[in-house]
């Protein structure tokens, strides 16, 4: 073995949320060194947050991510009604949730099809992806404007909510809509079936690290927008609990994206994740694709995250029909507050995983603190870790794209 | 069609949402693209490109936050014959300008506690930084619009935007009006296009898409006292 020193850097990671690069170091063959470097700025988010009106926060850190704008602004909300200890109507939560479930199917479509379904076909460009199959291109965009229905007629407007508001909705969906939504939900499952095996069948690299999962649970459904959290081997932590836990920490002064560990163990969150933990709780398709996937559970193969969101998505196309069934839209308006001394936390789980916003608020409705632990703060490390590995063997330039973007990092979230 | 225009399609520190929002035009958005010749779009394509290409057309999302990002926009510059500001970062500067309005350092030690390497330049918009040829405001744009400009700057149209308030949309789609309710809404100093969508939420108006050309903001002030006033117009970084 030689003595060589060999760096690796790869400038931009195109594809991904947001702006990193990567750096490798390997001395005498052994990886000494493997991080993302993040190639944009901080907005400092909850920084600016504070002294600012409580109702400007989901307003403002919806605009952390413009794939996952309306996760944050409802994590956002939660907290602050958690704060002022408002209980929200069962449809107000019903109507979150369905917003959550658009909001995850189109980020995962988002993801699966333009960001990383390229690598799988050594294509660098979505233009030559969608030509090479164009009924598979349509599929995928009509599944991910789907998502962007939802969100549209449940929020107002798929990328930055505006209907949302503390204590409930400035204005609600009209029932006709809603019908619209679970008639289409019911017509394009086929097409996430088929997506899904055409998934299925292609080629995963073979490639896995054994690692913590960490996700959202619930009695009685694969949780999203409530829960407590839970770890492999059926351990369930209360959410402040876990907080706690999760320690945040700036490894070297230039860092802008804070990891998160527990116990100093790097752990996974997203669909991956989710799926090893919860698949019990999936809706009956879901459940099918996930027998028919080419791996088994646990899967610690990250690469395997693209089968994991289709999944889910099949899962949301379900719940969406179950959701909207249940429904039965009474005009009520959000429950009126009094500002008041208060603290808040709330997680939620987006479709990169765990989300955590905490606020501590005055009783002049302005904040005072703010804290916002994001889902690829969280699996920073353990991406990183997965990386290490990988490059025990020659890897190209590539190969270590592909392994980044099937982990579906979003940069401006993880630094906002 | 021979000669085609060079498009390239960027951001800098922002929430990507205006690139989404191009997503958001699916199959409308790859056809129109046969019409550019595409130098590049990092969300959908991973390509090495000839990086001395003249670029006819940028669409430039987000704000400067790093000395990094500075360089890449002057560089921009210089190859590129048409300029646009794509959304509110990059046209007024967006939520990230909010530090802009307090104690910057103090902002940055609340998020860091080790901010010793950390960039802290103070945001502005583009056209602090170079020439900027044309704006597509919003936050998110409206993704027709895009389209619309797209589609004018492809047939070598100079591309229009009407200049007139969110009240004028707003009033057409029949939504009621906010302000005479008492609630704080920017409609009437603020540059519609946006079809009014805040206000179809039943949110009033906050002005990510900046000022109207001629606005009455004295009138504005007296409706919604000076405080409040400031308070809004900080968080798109319109003040």
């Amino acid at each position: 073995m030689s003595n060589k020193r060999i760096t690796i850097h790869i400038n931009e990671i195109n594809k991904i949320e947001g702006h990193a690069g990567f750096v490798g170091k390997l001395e005498s063959g052994q990886i000494c060194e493997a991080r993302l470097e993040v190639a944009e700025g901080a907005r400092l988010i909850e920084g600016i947050l504070v002294g600012r009106k409580i109702q400007e926060a989901p307003w403002i850190t919806s605009r952390i991510c413009g794939i996952c704008p309306t996760i944050h602004n409802l994590t956002s909300i939660k907290a602050m009604e958690a704060a002022l200890e408002i209980k929200v109507s069962r449809q107000t939560i019903a109507l979150r949730k369905l917003a959550l479930l658009g909001q995850l199917i189109q980020s995962h479509m988002t993801h699966i099809y333009f960001l990383a379904l390229g690598d799988f076909f050594n294509l660098k460009n979505d233009t030559a992806l969608i030509k090479i199959n164009p009924k598979n291109a349509a599929s995928a965009i009509s599944l991910r404007d789907f998502g962007n229905l939802i969100l549209n007629i449940v929020c107002g407007r798929n990328i930055h909510p505006t209907t949302t508001a503390i204590g409930g909705f400035r204005r609600l969906p009209a029932a006709n809509q809603l019908k619209k939504i679970a008639g289409t939900a019911r017509k394009i499952l086929e097409n996430a079936d088929q997506f899904f095996d055409f998934l299925n069948n292609l080629f995963f690299p073979q490639f896995q690290r054994l690692t913590m999962f960490a996700a959202l649970c619930a009695e009685n459904e694969y949780a999203f927008y409530d829960g407590k959290i839970k770890l492999p081997k059926n351990k369930i932590y209360a959410v402040e609990k876990f907080f706690q836990k999760a320690k945040e920490f700036q490894e070297r002064p230039e860092d802008l994206i804070k990891k998160v560990k527990i116990a100093k163990e790097s752990y996974l969150v997203g669909a991956l994740a989710r799926i090893n933990l919860n698949h019990k709780k999936l809706n009956s398709a879901a459940k099918s694709a996930l027998s028919r996937a080419n791996f088994q559970l646990p899967c610690y193969n990250i690469f395997y995250n693209l089968l994991a969101q289709m999944v889910e998505v099949i899962h949301a196309l379900e719940e969406t029909q179950k959701i909207i069934a249940s429904l039965k839209i009474k005009e009520e308006s959000p429950i009126p507050y009094k500002a008041k001394r208060g603290a808040g936390l709330a997680a939620t789980c987006a479709p990169r995983g765990l989300l955590f916003h905490y606020y501590e608020i005055n009783t002049k409705g302005l904040i005072e603190k703010c804290n916002i632990v994001t889902p690829t703060a969280q699996f920073l490390a353990n991406l990183e870790n997965d990386l290490e590995k990988f490059l025990e063997q020659p890897r190209q330039n590539d190969d270590i794209k592909m392994l980044i973007r099937a982990y579906d990092p979003c940069i401006t979230c993880a630094v906002h | 069609m021979k000669n085609k225009k060079t498009l390239l399609i960027t951001s800098l520190t922002s929430c990507n949402g205006c690139l989404f929002t191009i997503l958001d035009l699916g199959q409308k958005f790859f056809d129109l693209l046969s019409r550019f010749k595409l130098l590049g779009f990092h969300l959908i394509e991973d390509e090495d490109k000839n990086e001395s290409n003249k670029i006819d057309i940028a669409l430039v999302e987000g704000t400067v936050a790093t000395q990094a990002e500075k360089r890449k926009l002057l560089a921009l510059r210089e190859k590129t014959k048409f300029l646009i500001a794509l959304g509110a970062c990059s046209h007024l500067g967006n939520i990230q300008k909010l530090k802009n309005y307090g104690n910057k350092e103090e902002i940055l030690k609340k998020v860091y506690s080790n901010a010793s390497r950390i960039e802290n330049l103070e945001i502005k918009p583009l056209s602090a930084y170079v020439a900027v040829d044309f704006i597509i405001p919003g936050c998110p744009p409206n993704k027709n619009e895009i389209l619309e400009i797209l589609r004018q700057l492809a047939i070598n149209r100079k591309p229009y935007l009407p200049d007139r308030p969110v009240c004028y949309e707003c009033q057409i789609k029949g939504y009621p009006c906010l302000l005479q309710k008492g609630k704080p809404c920017l409609g009437p100093i603020i540059r519609g296009g946006c079809e009014a969508i805040c206000l179809k939420g039943n949110f009033p108006c906050t002005g990510c898409r900046g000022a109207t050309s001629e606005p009455n903001t004295k009138k504005m002030q007296e409706l919604l006292g000076h405080k409040e006033y400031a308070r809004i117009l900080e968080i798109f970084g319109n003040k």
